[in-house]
């Protein structure tokens, strides 16, 4: 079987994934970064064998229920996270917030915000993890990267360990790594659990998705052609470039609104349309879309958050054994990680049938 | 001297009265700015609209312009408008009128230190801005200030406290009872619950819109002070979309425009009856929609460009039945309930920004005349605070080390005092932190709008110094800013965070109604963001 996977966030890759492991020739349409680079490393919902098979693939995440503290100062339970994320259910006493010269970083709020609703304490001291200046308002991602150096992530280590003070946990920014999870290695050489507070949005848990699908397309020999599909059809699927790929079967994996996969254009009767021509249509919650009763389209005010949240709910409902879809383009899912891994892994099997 | 209302009549009454040396204690129920005075077009303009109906609200409205330049210089910037006439069957006599009528206006403009209006080519008006479409026979320049209404109600605020007034944010008040010879007003901390007695031997009510509603809690006739609420709304989009402002026609004939503001473009506004609650006024897609429609048709650039949110509020026009919204008085007119057998009571009824100082000096007038006759006015020549010398931002981002757009920011808020503002960097790493990327606003600010400007949430924080206002809807600034308001005032961690999330309901829900493509997949984002952080 020949299977053309159009997208390469969580969900395209997941169906190349299994696509490949049921013995598919897979090529893979590689558009520009969409949500999964911006993911925060939560996974939230259920997690099925599909979803391990790929989280195991990819080596980037611990899967099971599990508790991570954010930046906005809640903790949080997810169905598992990025690995260089710290689990506080892992964890029993004191919790150490590294305070570092950091402008978008306030160990003592932070300590402050999490010790109001949790057992643990969280105390703030000095981490002296920031070395340079230039440092001091570098974003979280470069400053990932610079610890992917392990003689950078060495000394990170020894700074930890003399601020200890017999703190059983320490929570650093999110800095542990940008081509790879790095927290595992930091708490060996720390000896006690060390890891991540999640970001909601620029965070490098994104770019370190992004690195773990590019090494494992590398290894697997996947033939992955960069650009964007313009126009899709049963057994075709046709470039911006203009190079047509024939194929047997064919998996969108285009993201929803926020990948730019599904444009959402106010002013004109049909609200939401594709960003490609395909022959599927889109619906809200699992049913096609109604023509609106007004020519200026669906009201803005029903469709997003807080309240309804149309913009979410509204992706592919028709299906056929030759266009299969999967992640956030699929109507009624919910736009998470998780589900957008174990539903690429499911369509990414089918197809290959 | 009890005040009631925070908006630009009750600071601006409040400044005048603590001027004269008056004892003053001033309630408001939401935050200063926050109904009309913190969201209409931000103009102090001279009221060409009204020559022709009301000359005299023109006269006034230039001459109290010219007094806000002399004391509030940084808070003002000068937008040139452009007025294309289109080419028609009376384009040619329509521009001839037009000319007239702006030479009329003409006469106003040394009060408020403006230029002459000038005519110009069709050519002239496609050389200055390409975007305009469309045949003109020609066109008209002229030009009005810019300002922040917040920020004069806030300085205000601040100058009357500075001479002795008192300033309560987030107080209603209950009851306004006469006892003896004075007032017993008894008022309510909205946030903390505190109970306020106070006694007083004026009261004013300059509640806007509310001004009925206040009058009932005194016992006084809510008729007599009767306003019909015209709701007027604008969309803000995410830079400067045209050079100049520019005057165009709503479908209905009446004149909307788009104009660069501040950092952004607002379009505006509408002009409704309106019958809903005050304390949540919201706009809505079809409101967006007939000024988007409006703009687009002689500068269809606007609808390419990036709507980032809309905001709302309700003027309080003085009441008349059976006459059309644009027809409506915007003159401004004292009311004293003695003979409501209310001695010493007084409500200040319509008014417009752009005339508030003068509205404010005639309601203390009448306050003096009987009570402190010895007193004058000095509300025009006292500058507001950050109004007594120029300060160069430039030389200020160099002395405190910080980005010269940050530097220019905090000194169009305030002026000299910027100084005040930069002087709390030192005090922690926060301070330091640019916690609001698109305005931008430093830490700094937020602790001086905490502890010096009243500001006791976040949305109050933001009506203060934008923050959270520009394209990113304060995804990267409004929980950062709870943190620090929490800190600030000694508040739960948790509570700053439940503000930081009120303000961006609120935000989305001001969003909402002009979203656009890109907008959207902003919004997108943003609930993504919020399930991340598990504070859905």
């Amino acid at each position: 079987m020949k299977v053309v996977v159009v997208g390469s966030g969580a969900a395209g890759t997941a169906a190349v994934i299994s696509a490949r492991a049921a013995g598919a020739d897979v090529t893979l349409v590689r558009g520009r970064a969409g949500a999964s680079a911006l993911g925060s490393g939560a996974l939230d919902g259920v997690i099925d064998d599909d979803a391990k098979s790929i989280t195991s693939a990819l080596e980037l995440h611990a899967v099971g229920a599990c508790s991570v503290a954010t930046s906005a100062g809640t903790i949080r339970k997810a169905s598992g996270h990025d690995l260089s994320l710290l689990d506080l259910d892992q964890v029993k006493g004191p919790v150490l917030v590294a305070r570092v010269a950091h402008v978008a970083w306030d160990a003592d709020a932070l300590a402050a915000a999490f010790s109001e609703n949790d057992p643990r304490a969280f105390v703030a001291r000095d981490v002296g993890i920031v070395l340079h200046t230039d440092e001091r308002a570098m974003n979280h991602v470069e400053l990932a990267a610079r610890h992917d150096d392990p003689a950078r992530l060495s000394r990170a280590a020894e700074r930890i360990r003399s601020a200890l003070e017999g703190a059983s946990a320490v929570l650093l920014p999110p800095w542990l790594g940008a081509a790879a999870p790095r927290a595992k290695e930091l708490s060996a050489l720390a000896g006690v659990p060390c890891g991540e507070v999640l970001v909601p949005i620029d965070g490098p848990a994104g770019v370190r998705f992004e690195r773990a699908r590019d090494r494992w397309l590398q290894n697997a020999r996947i033939d992955a052609k960069p650009g964007r599909a313009s126009r899709v059809s049963e057994g075709k699927v046709v470039l911006e470039s203009g190079e047509e790929l024939s194929c047997d079967a064919i998996v969108l994996a285009t993201g929803g609104v926020l990948a730019g996969g599904i444009v959402y254009t106010p002013g004109e009767p049909s609200t939401f349309a594709l960003s490609y021509d395909a022959p599927v249509q889109l619906g809200l919650d699992g049913m096609p879309l109604a023509v609106p009763g007004s020519m200026y389209g669906v009201p803005p005010e029903s469709l997003v958050w807080p309240g309804g949240e149309g913009l979410e709910r509204v992706g592919i409902v028709s299906h056929t054994s030759a266009i299969r879809t999967c992640g956030d383009c699929a109507s009624s899912r919910p736009r998470t990680m998780l589900e957008a891994l174990s539903s690429g892994a499911r369509v990414g099997r089918e197809s290959a049938r | 001297m009890c005040v009631i209302g925070g908006g630009v009549n009750g600071t601006g009454v409040a400044r005048d009265l603590a001027l004269r040396g008056l004892r003053v204690v001033l309630f408001e129920r939401n935050d200063l700015a926050f109904g009309a005075s913190g969201n209409s077009s931000g103009m102090i303009h001279g009221g060409v609209r009204y020559l022709e109906t009301n000359p005299s609200v023109t006269e006034t409205s230039c001459r109290d312009s010219g007094y806000i330049q002399q004391i509030a210089p940084f808070l003002l910037h000068r937008i040139p408008f452009l007025m294309p006439i289109p080419e028609g069957k009376k384009g040619r006599i329509l521009l001839e009128l037009i000319d007239a009528y702006f030479r009329a206006y003409d006469n106003y403009q040394p009060l408020k230190h403006s230029e002459p209006h000038t005519r110009i080519s069709a050519e002239d008006l496609k050389r200055l801005e390409p975007g305009l479409v469309g045949e003109n026979a020609g066109g008209l320049t002229f030009d009005e200030w810019g300002t922040d209404g917040a920020r004069l109600c806030v300085l205000g605020a601040i100058d009357a406290e500075e001479h002795g007034a008192v300033i309560h944010t987030h107080t209603t008040v209950e009851s306004a009872k006469r006892e003896g010879d004075a007032w017993k007003v008894e008022a309510r901390d909205l946030i903390d619950q505190r109970r306020h007695v106070i006694t007083a031997t004026v009261i004013v009510n300059a509640t806007g819109a509310w001004s009925p509603i206040t009058a009932r809690l005194g016992a006084l006739p809510p008729e007599r002070v009767r306003v019909r609420p015209g709701k007027g709304i604008h969309v803000v989009f995410d830079r400067r979309v045209s050079n100049y402002g520019i005057l165009a026609s709503a479908i209905d004939g009446r004149q909307i425009f788009v104009m660069p503001w501040q950092n952004v473009t607002t379009i505006g506004t509408t002009d409704d009856d309106y019958f809903g609650d005050l304390d949540d006024v919201v706009s809505t897609s079809e409101e967006v929609r007939y000024l988007v429609q409006g703009v687009a048709r002689i500068f269809p650039a606007i609808r390419e460009a990036r709507a980032i949110g809309t905001y709302a509020g309700v003027r309080p026009t003085l009441y008349a039945f059976g006459r059309l919204e644009d027809k409506l008085s915007r003159e401004h007119e004292i009311v004293d309930h003695e003979s409501d057998g209310a001695p010493n009571a007084f409500s200040m009824i319509g008014g417009k920004l752009a005339s508030f100082r003068l509205f404010a000096q005639e309601m203390s007038d009448r306050i003096a005349r009987d009570l402190a006759p010895s007193t004058v006015c000095t509300t025009h020549t006292t500058p507001l605070p950050g109004g007594e010398r120029e300060v160069d931002a430039m030389q200020l981002a160099d002395k405190f080390q910080i980005t010269p757009v940050a530097a220019r920011r905090i000194v169009f808020r305030h002026g000299a005092r910027a100084e005040n503002v930069l002087s709390n960097l030192g005090k922690t790493p926060a301070a330091r932190e640019i916690v609001c990327p698109c305005e931008p606003v430093l830490g700094a600010e937020i602790m001086h709008a905490v502890h010096h400007e009243h500001a006791r949430t976040v949305d109050d924080v933001a009506r203060r110094t934008r923050l959270g206002l520009g394209a990113c809807g304060g995804m990267r600034c409004a929980e950062r800013c709870g943190q620090i308001v929490a800190r600030e005032l000694d508040l739960k961690p948790s509570e700053g965070r439940a503000q930081a999330h009120a303000f961006l309901v609120k935000q989305a829900k001001m969003r909402a109604p002009a979203l656009g493509p890109e907008q959207a997949r902003q919004e997108a984002l943003a609930i993504a963001a919020m399930r991340a952080a598990g504070t859905e």
